[in-house]
């Protein structure tokens, strides 16, 4: 999963971002908003924003992005979840009080959590189980993947729901718990709802599910809302009503942020912004843990770098600390192992690639000139990955190549997958896992058929051992495969960057309503004031 | 004026084709692929091609342009790959935005056009002060006066609000989508009041430019015609200067202002797009500004059909507007 296009006006937006930074120490009421910077609003009604509209539906079959997880995640449920308020993936249980494992991997027995009700009052069981797997397979969107390997869902009664699989799969437990996970609807609603698109038309702006909030409005690009649902089988959330409008303008929205007329930013505070925010302690800065990471993607078909050893000595000339300091200074570190963080414990999947600049200077010193020229991509929509293109231009430059840094429309980059035409020699992108599993991150960063394997690389070994680690869910076995994708020299996981959210001091719980493998986004009914 | 009406109805069947037509060639060149930005990195191979398949960009190019410019005809413009609605329902939602954004903004610089004109033919004081106010805020870059407006009049005076067209939350759905007048007509004047903070800001950064060009070929006019004969008669029946400009010359003069007007609509709704981003105004200009990185190209020619029909129609308004001014003018 990449980041979510959020912004193309974000040029626009650093432009003023300097002037933002002056007033982001002056945080004063008024404002025209609805609470001061300093006090609770009474109304218990919590505003935030959103930077840029989702961009899709909250249609959990559909929605595959960044920042409108807010709305899939609050207003959904799915059997299992994963942990709050820690950096080590935990699965959880959610609408499935437990849950059994056959041996092989294959069958997956649930039992269900009962007195849970849809927001449509109908009550959960097992057909919503079926019924909701059903029509993932149905829509066949991007997180259809996750149940195209099913072979049943029955339904031995009301409150037991058993999936088996046609082969074993040792990463579902983590995408029945992942944000993008299948999540329980209703049936009833399904099928009253259903049209000619399996209700992709009302779930633009209604919701079927079983979420402590449900969406009471969606004027999309203009505002979104969210409201406290009576009869929400857990704890009853503190905040009644949460009022998400779009904010098209970084530098607006921290002005709104600045005067109090938002309770928080969640999601893409420029690097500009961030120094200025961890400065002031007039508000409550938190650097939380996620699984986003910075990679770096090299072409092996182009010019010097189809050489393997080209590719590493390029790899390793880079000085990846420095990129850290200048771009992610306050969220994020250096990345040291091949995976982004979180997804495995630290002794694993090390990735290996010490700085050294002598190899590449040798090669590029006997290189023919054509061959010096390169270009290095990044995703225009990501205003830091430009910084890290620039720098690579510039460490790559004071060794004798010539680089041009060039920026590429999220579709163009999408669609180097399907076509490599035009794909630069370098690329530079942000993205998470779906799942905290290895393997959705190494299977598409690094299989031949890959969705993320932008610049088309990929090692027979490495692939074997991906099928293989499916299987067995080794983190050895995952090791192994992190290790033969790294030894390609076609993938540099640069930096871990961490979900950075700024908020009023008067908004509690903000770290205990974070789930690691949720990016810019809180379990809003975990806040309080 | 039937022939005029003709004439223009032409006019956008051959512009819309057009316009259509160079957009079709765009997509068919560009390497951007929309159905792997919808879907995201782990659609499978099928599931991409059942997509494609689905919204149609497997066909043969030309079997798209004509079943599209055939669609757009009976008002299907096609469904938006971003949001999944139809781009017409789009469109109707987020049109009014920009509507009253512009029609507000040409409000202003029709006002301040006139004001200006007046005030510097008849040498008031106020000209030396609002001259080069006028001026350089007609030289600044839409967007900068924009984001000058929001840092001065919401985060440090705290008079306006920064962005979007309402800060209520039970505003009147419509009948017509102006926030302003729906409220009028529902007799909703706390919303109404409400609307018009809000638009004061973005409506006079897109105004400000317009205004000074509406001003300096109106002036132009207003000098020439002061030294007419009949102005000079006016005068020597003791008429006042301001009511022989008011009377007599203005309305002589006011064609080529309309013309100066129809052309700064057309470069005020460029205005809007980029404005619109800066404060968060959800109209077409934010609907095309999200659609282009993901290549959602349905999206992207409705816009652009939409302003094109637009422009034609507006220049059709003022020409027809010319004529009741002047009724030399024969349309």
């Amino acid at each position: 999963m990449t980041r979510a296009t959020t912004t193309s006006y974000k040029a626009l937006a650093a432009l003023s971002v300097g002037a933002v930074a002056l007033t982001a120490c002056s945080s004063s009421s008024g404002g025209g908003g609805a609470a001061s910077g300093s006090k609770a609003p009474l109304d218990k009604v919590l505003h935030l924003s959103f930077l840029q509209d989702p961009g899709q539906p909250p249609d959990p079959d559909i929605y595959y992005a960044g920042e409108g997880l807010i709305l899939t995640t609050n207003t959904y449920e799915g059997l299992l979840t994963y942990k709050t308020g820690t950096a080590t993936p935990t699965i959880e249980p959610a609408l499935a009080t437990k849950y059994t494992v056959s041996a092989d991997s294959k069958t997956f027995t649930f039992t269900l959590r009962p007195n849970v009700k849809f927001h449509d009052g109908t009550p959960f069981t097992s057909a919503a189980v079926k019924a909701s797997f059903d029509r993932r397979s149905a829509v066949n969107q991007g997180p259809a993947y996750m149940v195209s390997d099913v072979a049943s869902v029955t339904t031995p009664d009301p409150l037991t729901a058993v999936i088996t699989l046609k082969h074993s799969n040792s990463a579902f437990l983590t995408y029945l718990a992942c944000a993008y996970g299948p999540k329980m609807m209703s049936p009833t609603g399904l099928a009253s709802n259903k049209g000619k698109d399996n209700d992709q038309t009302y779930l633009t702006t209604h919701d079927l599910g079983t979420g402590a909030y449900t969406l009471t409005e969606a004027q999309v690009g203009s505002k979104y809302q969210l409201k406290a649902f009576d009869g929400y089988w857990g704890a009853k959330p503190y905040w009644q009503t949460v009022e998400l409008p779009v904010v098209t303008d970084s530098s607006s929205q921290q002005l709104q942020f600045n005067s109090g007329s938002l309770a928080a930013i969640l999601h893409d505070i420029p690097s500009s912004a961030v120094a200025s925010y961890l400065a002031n302690k007039k508000v409550s800065s938190y650097t939380l843990p996620s699984m986003i990471s910075e990679y770096f993607y090299v072409n092996p078909s182009r010019g010097l770098l189809k050489e393997q050893t080209n590719r590493t000595a390029l790899l390793k000339a880079l000085d990846v600390d420095a990129i850290v300091k200048q771009t992610y200074f306050g969220r994020g570190t250096k990345a040291e192992q091949v995976y982004p963080a979180n997804v495995m414990p630290a002794k694993y999947a090390k990735q290996e690639i010490p700085k050294d600049t002598a190899p590449l200077k040798a090669i590029v010193s006997a290189a023919p000139a054509a061959d010096k020229a390169m270009v290095v991509g990044y995703d225009s929509s990501q205003p830091d990955s430009q910084i890290v293109a620039n720098l690579v231009s510039a460490q790559l430059g004071a060794l004798g190549l010539t680089v041009k840094v060039q920026s590429f429309p999220t579709s163009e980059v999408f669609g180097w997958v399907g076509n490599p035409k035009g794909a630069p020699d370098m690329l530079a992108t942000p993205g998470w896992p779906d799942s905290p599993s290895p393997y959705t991150w190494g299977h598409i960063s690094f299989d031949a058929d890959g969705g993320l394997n932008y610049l088309h690389c990929s090692s027979p070994q490495a692939t074997a051992l991906y099928a293989k680690a499916l299987q067995s869910g080794s983190p050895d076995d995952y090791s192994a495969a992190a290790a033969a994708a790294s030894a390609t020299g076609c993938w540099d996981n640069m930096v871990n960057i961490t979900d950075f959210m700024v908020a009023q001091p008067w908004l509690k719980g903000v770290e205990n309503a974070h789930t690691v493998s949720n990016p810019n986004t809180l379990i809003l009914a975990k806040l309080s004031a | 004026m039937s022939a005029l009406l003709a004439k223009r109805l032409g006019a956008i069947v051959m512009i819309s084709i057009a316009l259509a037509g160079v957009l079709f060639y765009l997509q068919k060149i560009s390497p951007l692929d929309p159905v792997h930005a919808r879907l995201g990195g782990q659609a499978s191979a099928s599931a991409v091609a059942a997509e494609r398949h689905r919204l149609g960009l497997d066909r043969p190019e030309f079997t798209q342009f004509v079943d599209y410019v055939r669609g757009a005809v009976h008002g299907d413009l096609g469904d938006s790959y971003r949001t999944r609605r139809p781009v017409s329902t789009d469109l109707r939602a987020y049109l009014p935005a920009t509507a009253e954004l512009a029609l507000s903004g040409l409000l202003i610089a029709m006002v301040l056009g006139v004001l200006l004109a007046f005030a510097t033919t008849l040498r008031w004081k106020a000209s030396s002060v609002l001259r080069p106010v006028l001026l350089l805020g007609a030289s600044t870059p839409t967007f900068l006066l924009g984001i000058a407006g929001i840092l001065l009049f919401y985060s440090k005076l705290h008079w306006l609000p920064a962005t979007g067209r309402s800060s209520l939350a039970d505003v009147p759905g419509g009948p017509t989508g102006l926030i302003t007048v729906d409220a009028l007509l529902h007799g909703r004047f706390d919303v109404f009041w409400d609307a018009v903070q809000h638009l004061i800001m973005p409506a006079t950064a897109i105004a400000l430019g317009p205004a000074v060009a509406i001003a300096r070929v109106l002036r132009s006019s207003l000098v020439s015609d002061q030294r007419s004969d009949y102005a000079r008669t006016a005068r020597a029946k003791g008429l006042s200067e301001p009511a022989i400009l008011i009377k007599h010359v203005l309305r002589n003069c006011v064609g080529a202002a309309l013309s100066m007007t129809g052309l700064q609509v057309g470069l005020m709704f460029a205005g809007v797009l980029v404005i619109e981003q800066v404060f968060s105004w959800p109209g077409i200009g934010q609907y095309v500004a999200q659609s282009i990185p993901v290549a959602d190209f349905p999206a992207i020619s409705g816009v652009t059909l939409l302003l094109g029909v637009g422009y034609v129609v507006i220049n059709t308004v003022v020409d027809l507007l010319q004529a009741v001014a002047d009724p030399r003018i024969k349309v």
